[in-house]
């Protein structure tokens, strides 16, 4: 059951990150809306899904991308297997916050990586100001998901119960 | 628990090697077909349904009437600058032509309409994806146009589908001429704050309001529109001026381009 969410959702974050978000930019932003869903799912998902989750939104995002091929496999792969170790590692319950700082400094890793040649092109306030709307918006997204998945477990959680009692 | 965990890594990093190899081995192409045939017209309805959604939540945070007659407007402008920026080529060529008693007929392109597919997902560069490759006759380096306008130029094409490096990307740079003045230098993209245009000498004079258009380079011809002065900055110790240039297109918004694969005369 689980694993029918995490693909409906994985699906509509490949579409909406490809297909559908470069006409709700922010200024000139678009946000990692895979980057968003992998960390978040890394709450809910077991590491054989999250790996295969995040080589499949990996090929995707590299089919379309401009950089070099492998190039996404490899970061969301990365981001897959940092976040399913970081985010449970001492906790038990998870915390709303953890997997928002988590995304919030993969997504800066990304965008310095990205934008680093930026700045000897535009000004340092233009490229900040880029990099903050990028990051302030992925993570919007991010607790977006994070509602959305935490109300689809619980749903989840309580048909097993019924189930299980009937 | 573990040991298994480690295999499915092993397995999992060792199709994603696969696929990379494939990739750059050439036998890349199945993905590419079923990406060009099956995903990219499935791709271009859901950006349509996207932007049918943007536009209509704008419609709801403006009022209805106002919208349209902006747009109208808006479109009109477009239009007349377009009719404008011609008239003006054209005045310009004739009087050059009349001084070297020579005549040449004004050049006119050849357009191949293209749909926007995607755009580059989760990056700052900008690129975008059009349903037109090599079966059209597109090339690399080609200059791609919206209502008239430069929105970018042909990176990468494939057999049914290419990719277009959008000029407000910071690499992007091209030769440009300003209309009245004349004035040379190279234009490049700023990131959503229009476009830089530089390297003009103290010399030339380039003004407010000015339109500035490409000077042809490689495949891109002279005379499409780039974007029109908003600003200068002139310092009198710099060997340079630059001029700050407004686009005329939204370039998130767009959903045909043509690409211009040649001249007719």
């Amino acid at each position: 059951m689980k694993t029918f969410f995490l693909s409906i959702g994985l699906i509509i974050s490949i579409l909406m990150q490809i297909f559908v978000f470069q006409s709700w930019q922010v200024g000139v932003v678009v946000p990692n809306v895979l980057l968003a869903f992998i960390v978040v799912a890394s709450l809910y998902a077991k590491t054989e899904q999250l790996l295969w989750m995040s080589l499949i939104a990996g090929l995707f995002c590299d089919l379309y991308s401009s950089s070099d091929f492998g190039f996404y496999i490899g970061f969301y792969l990365l981001a897959a297997i940092v976040a399913k170790y970081l985010l449970k590692f001492g906790e038990v319950e998870f915390s709303w916050w953890r997997p928002l700082v988590l995304l919030t400094f993969m997504c800066l890793v990304q965008v310095l990586v990205v934008s680093v040649g930026l700045f000897s092109m535009l000004s340092f306030y233009s490229v900040t100001k880029i990099m903050i709307s990028y990051v302030a918006y992925t993570v919007m997204i991010g607790l977006i998901w994070y509602l959305l998945m935490s109300q689809v477990d619980e749903f989840v959680k309580r048909l097993i119960v019924t189930r299980t009692m009937n | 628990m573990k040991r298994q965990q480690s295999v499915t890594l092993a397995i999992i990093c060792s199709v994603a090697l696969a696929i990379i190899a494939l990739k750059y081995l050439g036998g890349f192409w199945p993905f590419r077909v079923v990406n060009d045939q099956i995903l990219n017209p499935i791709g271009s309805a859901f950006s349509q349904v996207g932007r049918s959604i943007n536009s209509n939540f704008s419609i709801i945070t403006r009022a209805t009437e106002l919208s349209k007659e902006n747009k109208a407007q808006a479109n009109e402008i477009l239009a007349l600058k377009n009719q404008l920026s011609s008239l003006k080529e054209v005045a310009n060529e004739n009087e050059e032509l009349r001084n070297q008693l020579n005549f040449n007929e004004r050049l006119k392109l050849d357009l191949t309409a293209a749909r926007v597919v995607s755009s580059e997902g989760t990056s700052l560069r900008k690129y975008i994806t059009i349903d037109r490759g090599k079966n059209s006759g597109l090339k690399e380096g080609m200059a791609v146009v919206s209502s008239g306008v430069l929105v970018g130029t042909v990176d990468k094409v494939e057999d049914f589908s290419s990719t277009v490096f959008l000029s407000s990307d910071p690499d992007f740079r091209i030769r440009a001429i300003g209309q009245d003045g004349r004035a040379q230098g190279i234009v490049r993209g700023q990131l959503g704050q229009g476009y830089l245009f530089e390297k003009i000498t103290q010399a030339e004079s380039i003004r407010k309001g000015e339109l500035v258009i490409s000077a042809g380079s490689g495949l891109i011809p002279k005379g499409i529109i780039i974007g029109e002065v908003e600003s200068t900055t002139r310092s009198d110790n710099a060997v340079f001026q630059s001029a700050q240039l407004k686009p005329l297109v939204n370039l998130s918004s767009i959903e045909i381009v043509f690409v211009v694969t040649g001249l007719k005369q």
